[in-house]
């Protein structure tokens, strides 16, 4: 329906603002943000190769992306539950003052 | 899949991932079971589940064997790949389950004694039965989304078990880098499957292998081969990939470091040896992962030898023997994945066994740093025993059975003309020595600090040491039954690829 | 064609303020508006169904799981300051944006990425019962589809978020003996 090229610059862009949140921020939750940039691209990616065939829908990369939302936001979840913890033991989410991680 | 057809259909699925799968599910239940009745049922109903699991790869071997081609295809619901997610067992998957299986059970036995005194043990049970379910569907999938669905349930389970003593704050440390660093791979891995499915129309690795294999080589493909790398290398621990390792698989219970240096990781190196060898040409990616094994080895060699704490000492061990496994890989030939596989099962013995032994004596001490233990040895003779096997076998001195797995993977390496592997693979076999010998020195030598006091370890963690050991050395000078298993398993990758394709289309 | 740029234009644009926002509540209420554009943007390139799940899922649960995160622990008002970058203000901020914007309408307006589409396909699939719809029963295909034909992969996913659900139980589980 739209051509590819489109959704190739948007997802290589969202790919870089990612990368860039998880490499020099600070915030443990700007880490999980990113992370969440980096999921979404490659859902962008996948729902964007559905629609290229000739004016047609494919329906299968779609089913594969609904799944793949779901499992996404479990990991989320599960990440946020460990910045939690690591709140109760440190009063912050500065990962410079996390003792061992080095980035 | 509407109504009734659920039940009239017919459910194939493999027999260990299900039992181990529904034996999760039910293990919280018999945990609060367990709170008002004993609190042995659910240590008792964890044993069963493991034990279980190891009987239903056994089952699943003869069926395996039965079939006429070698490789057994399971669809549930009369829903038939390739539009629909399958398992495709072939004698590799029985293999690796077949290893699963094993250090499961083992380290299972010793957990029971482990965590004796810990609070939550119904949640780390069920976890850890969860984990080892998500190892199943990996190693015996047939279709990449159904891998991912149960790499997820594998990567969840191992983020939170690796930082289950949340009462220290290293655990919450190294777990949340470990969840950051998969959780970007496993984005990196749904881009591949969409580079996949734009590619070949399809996600089915049988379907894939008849259609991607012998393509040339474009801008694309490379995009693609660098996406996979990234996806499965991070859980894998290969460098530059690997700066997880050396802080999770320290703070994590015992147990839990075994069973991650010993299978996790090697089920990750599995899924990208899997998907190399059904998308590319081996000629395609020979000169790249062997780049990448010279690399890994050498760091992890060189910086174990700077390295006062002993897990972490044996854990960049574990990147240092990836890239011995990575040798086998980039020969590209049935010989160099025989050493990787028979690699594989040996480091799953030597590892689970070396991190266990070194559990027990921090269990009992206390203390992790390799100059408080010295002299501990002659307090602890029989762990001390186990922890020398494992690293004679780790090191590759003939007589053990580290020293054929790679004996065969260096000779694999000349015969596909890398020499420069064999040579530095051999080298940084001299140099895993050093740091192996200092700590077993230190062990045995020396006189206790103050106030390290230590009695032998509990009898069921001991037993399953010496029992490892046991098994390290026999298969050291009887070889036979592994070599058979193994060189069947490597053997369906490039020669059998006809039957594994045949089997779906 | 302009619509969709538009679109995913706000998409790069909420996604690069949720990276530089100085303030972690201001970085969540973008990346709310970066989940609720690309649903909006799935939705027009035809696909109803996964915009559904994205703004039920991605722009529902896991936002407020973010926004009780960050609430419940710094809280709103404390205003973290990145000092990795400090000439990241407003002004560059919006500078960063419109240039992000202009590369994405610059490339895609001017040149043409081509993307091999399905060269490799093998023609034992154009057999096979994958008929692509028209967008007028999409959704009925889409939820035909999932339920026929990935069956086993949905069952799998239930129980990876028990799983999840496990896992946060025994992260987040306190007993009085463990103080």
């Amino acid at each position: 329906m739209y051509p590819i090229s489109l959704f190739i610059v948007t997802t290589v862009l969202l790919f870089v603002f990612g990368l860039v949140a998880l490499t020099i921020k600070r915030d443990l939750v700007r880490l999980l943000i990113g992370i969440e940039i980096l999921f979404n691209a490659a859902n962008l990616f996948f729902v964007a190769l559905s629609t290229q065939s000739m004016g047609m829908i494919d329906p299968l990369p779609q089913s594969i992306v609904m799944m793949a939302l779901v499992l996404d936001g479990t990991v989320i979840a599960v990440g946020l539950a460990l910045a939690l913890n690591v709140f109760k033991h440190y009063k912050t989410f500065d990962i410079r003052k996390l003792r061992r991680l080095k980035w | 899949m509407v109504g009734q057809a659920v039940f009239t259909q017919g459910l194939q699925l493999p027999l260990p991932m299900i039992i181990s799968l529904l034996g999760a599910v039910a293990t919280p239940f018999i945990g609060i079971l367990s709170e008002r009745t004993s609190a042995k049922l659910k240590d008792v109903w964890f044993l069963l589940i493991s034990l279980a699991s190891l009987i239903g790869v056994y089952q699943l071997y003869n069926l395996v064997k039965s079939t006429p081609n070698g490789v057994l295809l399971l669809y549930s619901w009369g829903q038939a790949p390739p539009l629909s997610g399958c398992f495709e067992v072939d004698m590799l998957g029985v293999y690796m389950a077949f290893g699963i299986a094993f250090l499961g059970l083992l380290v299972s036995i010793y957990s029971i004694s482990y965590m004796e005194h810990e609070t939550r043990v119904a949640e780390f049970y069920t976890l850890v039965t969860f984990m080892i379910s998500g190892m199943f569907g990996i190693v015996l999938a047939g279709d990449l989304f159904t891998l991912f669905v149960f790499w997820e349930l594998m990567g969840l389970s191992s983020y939170v078990l690796v930082s289950f003593l949340k009462q220290n704050w290293g655990p919450i440390e190294a777990g949340f880098k470990y969840l950051v660093m998969s959780a970007t791979a496993g984005a990196f891995l749904l881009l591949s499957m969409a580079l996949l499915y734009g590619l070949a129309g399809t996600l089915n690795f049988a379907l894939l292998a008849s259609s991607m294999r012998g393509n040339p080589l474009t801008g694309w493909t490379i995009v693609l081969f660098a996406t996979l790398i990234i996806g499965f290398g991070v859980k894998s621990a290969i460098v530059p990939l690997h700066t997880w390792l050396p802080d999770a698989h320290p703070e994590a219970p015992s147990p839990i470091s075994a069973l991650l240096s010993g299978i996790v990781i090697e089920t990750g190196l599995y899924a990208m040896i899997r998907l190399l060898y059904v998308v590319f040409e081996p000629e395609l990616f020979k000169v790249p992962i062997a780049t990448l094994a010279l690399v890994t080895m050498t760091v992890g060699n060189v910086m174990a030898l700077r390295q006062d704490d002993l897990k972490r000492l044996l854990a960049y061990s574990s990147i240092a023997q990836i890239g011995y496994m990575l040798i086998g890989v980039s020969t590209g030939l049935t010989y160099g994945l025989l050493g990787t596989f028979l690699h594989i099962f040996n480091h799953s013995m030597m590892k689970g066994m070396a991190f266990l032994s070194v559990g027990s004596i921090v269990h009992e001490t206390g203390t992790r740093d390799i100059n408080d233990l010295r002299g501990v040895g002659r307090m602890m003779p029989y762990t001390t025993l186990t922890v020398i096997v494992a690293f004679l076998g780790l090191g590759g001195v003939p007589g053990t059975s580290g020293f054929i797995s790679k004996f065969i993977l260096f000779s694999s390496s000349i015969g596909a003309g890398l020499g420069i592997l064999a040579i530095f693979g051999v080298l940084n076999s001299a140099l895993s020595m050093a740091y192996y010998l200092r700590v077993i020195m230190v062990l045995i030598s020396g006189e206790p600090v103050e106030g390290v006091t230590a009695k032998e370890a509990p009898v069921l963690m001991l037993g399953v040491t010496v029992v490892m050991a046991i098994l390290v050395i026999v298969l050291g000078f009887f070889p036979d039954p592994i070599m058979g298993f193994a060189s069947e398993a490597s053997s369906t990758l490039l020669e059998g690829l006809a039957n594994y394709i045949g089997a779906v289309l | 064609m302009i619509e969709i740029l538009f679109v995913l234009s706000l998409v790069v644009v909420s996604a690069l303020l949720a990276v530089t926002s100085k303030n972690i509540v201001y970085a969540v209420l973008a990346l709310l508006s970066a989940n609720v554009t690309l649903g909006v943007a799935y939705y027009m390139m035809g696909a109803p169904t996964v915009a559904l799940f994205q703004l039920a899922i991605f722009a529902g649960a896991v936002v407020v799981f973010f926004v009780i995160t960050v609430t419940l622990t710094t809280g709103g008002d404390v205003e973290f300051d990145d000092d990795t970058l400090p000439w990241m203000n407003k002004k560059v901020q919006l500078g960063l944006s419109f240039l992000s914007v202009m590369v994405l309408a610059g490339i895609v307006l001017t040149r043409e990425i081509q993307f091999p589409f399905q060269e490799y396909a093998s023609s034992a699939l154009e057999t096979l019962a994958i008929t692509p719809v028209t967008y007028d029963d999409i959704t009925t295909a889409v939820s035909q589809f999932l339920w026929q034909n990935r069956g086993l992969d949905l069952v799998s996913q239930s129980f990876v978020v028990l799983a999840a659900v496990i896992c946060c139980i025994a992260m987040l589980k306190v007993r009085r003996s463990d103080e």
